[in-house]
C-alpha cells in the first residue's frame, strides 16, 4: 500500500518478524510508550503524572493489601481472558463471556443455595457449586455454538445478544421476583440469599481466596491443551484454515462446538468463583461490570497466549484497584479507563509496526511493481 | 533515496516531547499535590485537635448526577461547612463487590476515622469492617449493625406524599406517569405515599408506573417517559437519576416532579416540585458523635421530622394555596398530628392492606410495601 505525499510517498510493506528478542521486547516498549502518552494526557488534564503513576503502582502492588486486592480483581479477568483466548485462537468470536459469566454465577449460587438447603456443604459443595458455574457457562455458549456449527449463523451476533438475555435473567431473579435466589427477609434493598459459610472459598490472606489458584491452574491447563494435545492442534489448524481442516478429515463442526463451550466454561467458572470467593450471593450490581468484555481486551493484549493472560489481567486489575487512591489525589477515575485504552492501542499498534515496515521515500517515476501493492493488514 | 523508519521516528519524537513535559511537571508537582481538589481540609482553628477527623465518602455514580449522588455530595459539603477539625475526601464511580471491598479496606488501612458508603453496600462493608475496628463505617439502607458499622436511610414516602399533594392540585391532570427505578419496597412505598397525596386533592386521579430496572439508564428512562406521555399522561414524576424524564416532560409541555434533589434547572418550564434528601445534618451528627467519643452503631431512618427530607423550591405553576397546604401538612407531619398512612388503605387489587384505625408504623416503614395502592396502574413483578 502506498500513500502519495507530494514528492514523497508513504509505503507499507509486510516484513519478516525480526528476531525473537525484538519480538519479546516489543510489548514492553509498547507499554512504556503507552505510559508516556498517558503521562502527557494526565499532565494536560492538570494533574501530576509522576504522582499518578506512583500511586497506581503503590495501590496496585505496594504491600500486602494492595497486592491481594489486585489479585482478587484479576481472578475473574484471567478466566474471561482465557475464554477469549481459546475461542479467538480458532477465529471464533465469542463476545458473550459477559453473559456466560453471569449465567455461571446464577447457576453456582443456585446450586450452592440448593446444596445448603439440603445440608450439603464444605469441599464437596464447593466443587459442585463451581462445576455448576462452568457447566452453565458452557451450555449458555452452546446456545450460540450449535447454530454456528450446524447452520453457520454469525456467532458474534448470537453471543452478544445472549449477554442481554443473561443480564435480564439475573436481574429478574433478584430485582423482579421472589425466586430461589432472593433473600425474602431483606426489605430495604433486594439482594440474593447467601450460600452457606462452609462453601465460601478459602481466604488465605486479606481477601485473597483460592479462586486465584483455580484461575492459574485453568491457564496452565489451556496452555498445555493447546500445545500438547490433538485437540489443541486441531484448534490451530481449523483457525488458520477451516477448509484445510475439513479436507484433512477434522470434524470442524464439533470443534466449533467444543471450543465455544470450553470458552463459555472458563467464563462461567469465573462467575462461580466471584460468587464463592467475593460475593457469597447473586449480586446483579457486582456481576454486570463488563468483566466479560474486559477479558477480550486482556486476551488481545496477551496476544492470545494463555499464560500471557495472567500478567496482563493482573496489570489491568491493578489499574482498577488504584481507582480510589487516584481519586483521593484528585485524579478522576476516567483516567484509568483512558490509560487502559491507550495501552491497548499502543500494544496493538506496536505489533503492527513490528509486522509492517513503513517507509517514507521519494516517489519513483515509473509504475510501481505490482507486488508492493499487496496490502498487509 | 531517503528512508525513514517512520514508526521509530514517531516513537522517539513523542518520547522526547513527553520527557520534556515530564521535567516541567516535576517542578510543578509539589504545589499541585497540596491543592488536590478532592481533599478539603476544614479551616484550622487554634483550638482544633492536632489530629483532624478524616472522613471518606464513597459514591457509586458521579457526584454531579443531578440526583442521588449529588444529594449525598451536598451532604458532604454541608459537613465541611459546619464542622471544624475534619478532613474529607470522596471516591466516585465505584462498583459493588471487589471494588467496594477494596475501597473500604484502603480507607481502613489508611486510618480514616469514618467511611460513608452512600448506596447499598452492607454486605461488602461487613466483609471488611471487622479488620479495621478503629474505623467507623456508615452505609445506606443496611440493617445489620456491627460494633463499627451503622446504617442510615431516608423516608422517601414523607417527601413523596407532599409531592403527591402538588401533583393532585394541578388542574386537568387525570393520569400521572411515574418512572420508577426498581420495583423495590422503598420505591413502591414512595409511589403509594405519592398517590395518597394526589388523591387527597383529586380522588379520581390515576398513576401509571413503569419500571426501568436501573437507577441510571438515560435511554430506558427516555423511552419509558415517552411511552407514558403517549399513553396520555398529563404529568410526569420520576424516581431515577438521569435527567431524561425531565426533558421529556419539558418537551411535552406537561408538569414534572423530580426525586431527591432540587432539579428545577432540568425542566425550567415544567418544574413543579421534588422533595430533597438533606443528608448533611445526619453526617454532621455522626461525625460530631465520633469526635465526642459518643458514637454508637445505629439504624437511622430520617424523614421530615429529622430534617433528612425536605422540599425544593416550587415551580411557577404551583399556586400559593397549594404551597400553603403542603406547608401545613409538612408541619403536621413534623408535629406528629397527621399520618398519611392512616387506614383504611386498599391496594390496586382491591385488598384492604391497612385496616381502618391502623397505620404503617415508623419502625415498620422499611418493611413496607409489597403492594401498589388503589389508583396505581401497574404491578410489582413477582415470581
Amino acid at each position: 500500500m502506498s500513500l502519495p505525499l507530494g514528492a514523497f510517498e508513504l509505503t507499507v510493506e509486510r516484513q519478516q518478524i525480526p528476531s525473537r528478542l525484538v519480538r519479546m521486547a516489543a510489548p514492553t516498549a509498547s507499554v512504556a510508550f503507552g505510559l508516556l502518552v498517558g503521562a502527557v494526557i494526565i499532565w494536560a488534564s492538570g494533574q501530576d503524572p509522576i504522582l499518578a503513576y506512583t500511586e497506581m503502582a503503590k495501590k496496585g502492588f505496594g504491600g500486602r493489601l494492595a497486592l491481594t486486592g489486585t489479585l482478587v480483581l484479576a481472578t475473574p479477568l484471567i478466566l474471561t481472558g482465557l475464554a477469549a483466548v481459546v475461542a479467538f485462537r480458532m477465529k471464533i468470536w465469542n463476545i458473550g463471556a459477559e453473559g456466560q459469566l453471569i449465567l455461571g454465577a446464577v447457576a453456582s449460587s443456585g446450586v450452592g443455595l440448593w446444596l445448603g438447603d439440603n445440608g450439603i456443604g464444605g469441599p464437596v459443595g464447593i466443587v459442585l457449586m463451581l462445576a455448576a458455574g462452568a457447566g452453565a457457562g458452557a451450555l449458555w455458549a452452546g446456545l450460540a455454538a450449535l447454530p454456528r456449527a450446524y447452520l453457520n449463523t454469525d456467532e458474534v451476533i448470537s453471543t452478544l445478544m445472549l449477554n442481554f438475555v443473561a443480564l435480564g435473567i439475573m436481574n429478574y431473579l433478584i430485582f423482579s421476583s421472589f425466586s430461589h435466589w432472593r433473600d425474602p427477609s431483606r426489605a430495604t434493598f433486594p439482594v440474593g440469599r447467601f450460600v452457606d459459610d462452609s462453601m465460601f472459598l478459602h481466604r488465605f490472606t486479606g481477601r485473597l481466596h483460592i479462586g486465584l489458584f483455580i484461575a492459574l491452574a485453568a491457564a496452565g491447563a489451556l496452555w498445555w491443551a493447546l500445545r500438547s494435545t490433538r485437540w489443541g492442534f486441531e484448534v490451530w489448524v481449523t483457525g488458520d484454515s477451516p477448509r484445510a481442516a475439513l479436507y484433512s478429515g477434522m470434524r470442524v463442526d464439533r470443534k466449533i462446538l467444543s471450543v465455544l463451550m470450553v470458552s463459555g466454561a472458563f467464563a462461567g467458572l469465573g462467575g462461580g468463583i466471584e460468587v464463592g470467593g467475593v460475593l457469597g450471593n447473586l449480586d446483579p450490581r457486582a456481576l454486570s461490570l463488563g468483566v466479560g468484555f474486559a477479558g477480550i481486551v486482556v486476551a488481545a493484549l496477551a496476544r492470545l497466549s494463555p499464560l500471557g493472560v495472567i500478567p496482563v489481567a493482573i496489570l489491568v486489575a491493578s489499574f482498577t484497584n488504584a481507582k480510589p487512591g487516584l481519586q483521593v489525589l484528585g485524579i478522576p477515575s476516567e483516567i484509568v479507563t483512558l490509560l487502559e485504552g491507550i495501552l491497548f492501542l499502543c500494544i496493538v499498534g506496536g505489533e503492527w509496526f513490528l509486522r509492517n515496515a513503513v517507509r517514507l521515500q521519494r516517489r519513483a517515476a515509473g509504475p510501481r511493481p505490482v507486488g508492493v501493492e499487496a496490502a498487509p493488514s | 533515496m531517503r528512508r525513514f523508519r517512520l514508526g521509530v521516528v514517531v516513537l522517539i519524537a513523542l518520547a522526547l516531547v513527553a520527557a520534556a513535559c515530564g521535567d516541567d511537571e516535576a517542578e510543578e508537582a509539589a504545589p499541585a499535590t497540596t491543592a488536590a481538589p478532592a481533599t478539603t481540609a476544614a479551616p484550622a482553628t487554634t483550638e482544633a485537635p492536632a489530629e483532624p477527623l478524616r472522613i471518606a465518602f464513597m459514591y457509586d455514580g458521579e457526584i454531579d448526577d443531578g440526583g442521588w449522588n449529588e444529594a449525598h455530595e451536598n451532604g458532604r459539603q454541608y459537613l465541611i461547612a459546619n464542622m471544624d477539625g475534619i478532613e474529607t475526601t470522596f471516591v466516585e464511580n465505584l462498583s459493588p463487590g471487589s471494588e467496594f471491598q477494596a475501597a473500604f479496606e484502603d480507607f481502613g488501612s489508611q486510618g480514616y476515622d469514618m467511611v460513608v458508603c452512600t448506596t447499598w453496600c452492607q454486605d461488602d462493608v461487613l466483609v471488611v469492617a471487622p479488620n479495621y475496628p478503629d474505623t467507623v463505617y456508615l452505609s445506606w439502607g443496611g440493617y445489620q449493625t456491627a460494633p463499627n458499622v451503622g446504617h442510615f436511610d431516608g423516608a422517601t414516602e414523607d417527601g413523596r406524599y407532599l409531592d403527591g399533594l402538588v401533583a393532585g392540585s394541578q388542574p386537568g391532570v387525570e393520569l400521572i406517569g411515574y418512572v420508577g427505578g426498581f420495583a423495590i419496597e422503598e420505591v413502591v412505598r414512595g409511589v403509594n405515599a405519592f398517590m395518597i397525596g394526589a388523591r387527597e386533592i383529586n380522588p379520581d386521579i390515576e398513576t401509571q408506573v413503569v419500571w426501568v430496572n436501573s437507577w441510571y439508564d438515560p435511554a430506558a428512562e427516555q423511552q419509558a417517559a415517552q411511552a407514558l406521555v403517549d399513553a396520555g399522561a398529563d404529568l410526569l414524576a420520576a424516581e431515577v437519576n438521569a435527567p431524561a424524564v425531565a426533558s421529556v416532560a419539558e418537551g411535552a409541555g406537561i408538569g414534572y416532579i423530580h426525586y431527591g434533589i432540587d432539579g428545577s434547572g432540568l425542566a425550567p418550564n415544567s418544574w413543579l416540585s421534588g422533595f430533597t434528601f438533606n443528608w448533611g445534618p445526619y453526617y454532621l451528627s455522626q461525625a460530631q458523635a465520633l469526635a465526642d467519643g459518643t458514637w454508637e452503631p445505629a439504624l437511622t431512618y430520617g424523614g421530615l421530622r429529622d430534617g433528612v427530607v425536605g422540599m425544593s423550591p416550587f415551580g411557577d405553576a404551583v399556586t400559593a394555596e397549594t404551597i400553603a397546604l403542603v406547608e401545613q401538612r409538612r408541619q403536621e407531619i413534623v408535629d406528629g398530628t397527621f399520618d398519611y398512612f392512616a387506614g383504611p388503605i386498599t391496594d390496586n387489587q382491591g385488598n384492604v392492606v391497612v385496616a381502618e384505625g391502623a397505620t404503617i408504623a415508623w419502625e415498620e416503614r422499611t418493611l413496607c410495601c409489597q403492594w401498589l395502592i388503589e389508583g396505581v396502574i401497574g404491578e410489582i413483578p413477582a415470581g
